[in-house]
């Protein structure tokens, strides 16, 4: 019985962030290229970074393609500016910054 | 010989377990040597090793530990100790204050990076008896890292200038009396995983570090290997290290066994 109720929450808290849920919810995302993320430490310096910022949900740090999605609780103002700002804070150059569609 | 006694070659051994002090670094900093890494604003690293000096009949423990944290970006700040224990006397070492300015910064890949860091410090005479320098001692340097795929590599160069009472330390610096050179370098490859994923959260990486200090009259040189494994909030390293070389008899001992943790928060 235990192990049901610990698959159904797993399976609402990936269902809550699930990009698509996300964008449903009213909040958005975004991913940025990053360079220079040659180790597990740098994903949790850039994590610690963005969210700071308190409208952020999550931070998904993909050390295999370079990029970092940035999930927002609600539309942000000047989000690419704070991305760009947060990442180069934790010490790593920034490429591309796009805000995600689920209908590309 | 006895490094419990408050003598010239205690203070020299003071001295030079400093100068073979712990980096403040960040990722894939080898065990002794410092990298042109660091944590960012408002993040903290802690480094805490286990050091086993043997040979020369007085086998010596020592524990060094380090705070460092980012205050601004490309800089950061950290403070160093250690505790030493040995057959026939135990205290801690004197404090260094560290500050770190990574002036260069090119990355030029998903996972490649070239840095360089500016390194200064102060030391201060804060430790007991003979495992303490006795005076106020500056040191600069400088360090690069180098990341290309699954290597790694790393040179350092740090002076540290001894205030201190010549005659007492009873060594000739090389730029002053007791002062000490020491220059280094690192050789890093990533074990594990071979390729990075969505999924990577750790690595495991294998590294053969080396370094020659001058400190008066005497010179030395280490090297050897070490293995670290690490994931996004914890370092766990064990390496060792062997002195070929030991001019003027400066070191009490001929190799060093390793073990650390680093945590990040």
């Amino acid at each position: 019985m235990r192990n049901v109720f610990k698959i159904t929450g797993l399976l609402l808290i990936a269902y809550f962030l699930s990009p698509t849920q996300s964008l449903a919810m009213g909040g958005e995302i975004w991913i940025a290229e990053v360079s220079g993320m040659s180790c597990p430490l740098c994903a949790n310096n850039i994590e610690k970074q963005l969210t700071k910022d308190p409208d952020v949900s999550g931070v998904e740090v993909d050390l295999g393609s370079g990029s970092v999605k940035i999930h927002y609780m609600r539309e942000r103002l000047g989000a690419e500016v704070l991305i760009r700002t947060s990442i180069e804070r934790a010490g790593f150059t920034v490429g591309k910054v796009t805000r995600y569609s689920a209908t590309p | 010989m006895n490094v419990g006694k408050r003598d010239g070659r205690g203070r020299i051994v003071a001295l030079i377990l400093t100068v073979h002090g712990m980096g403040m670094g960040w990722t894939q900093e080898v065990l002794l040597m410092p990298s042109a890494t660091q944590p960012s604003v408002g993040t903290f690293l802690v480094r805490s090793q286990l050091r086993w000096y043997q040979g020369g009949g007085n086998d010596q423990l020592m524990t060094p530990f380090s705070i460092s944290g980012g205050v601004a970006p490309k800089h950061s700040v950290g403070i160093s100790g250690a505790g030493n224990f040995s057959q026939s006397d135990s205290g801690l070492s004197d404090l260094d204050l560290l500050w770190k300015w990574r002036f260069f910064t090119k990355d030029s890949g998903p996972l490649d990076t070239s840095r360089t860091a500016l390194l200064a410090g102060l030391q201060f005479p804060t430790g007991s008896g003979v495992w303490s320098t006795g005076s106020f001692n500056p040191s600069m340097g400088i360090a690069h890292t180098q990341v290309t795929g699954r290597l790694g590599l790393g040179f350092s160069g740090i002076y540290k200038l001894n205030t201190g009472n010549g005659a007492e330390v009873d060594v000739t610096g090389m730029d002053g009396e007791g002062s000490a050179w020491t220059i280094g370098s690192s050789a890093t490859w990533r074990l594990k995983p071979g390729t990075y994923t969505s999924q990577t959260k750790g690595a495991m990486y294998i590294s053969v570090e080396g370094a020659w200090a001058g400190l008066g009259e005497g010179n030395s040189i280490r090297i050897g290997p070490s293995l670290f494994y690490e994931v996004t909030t914890w370092v766990i390293e064990v390496g060792w290290q062997y002195y070929p070389l030991n001019t003027g008899d400066m070191l009490p001992f001929n190799s060093m066994g390793i073990v650390g943790l680093r945590f990040f928060f």
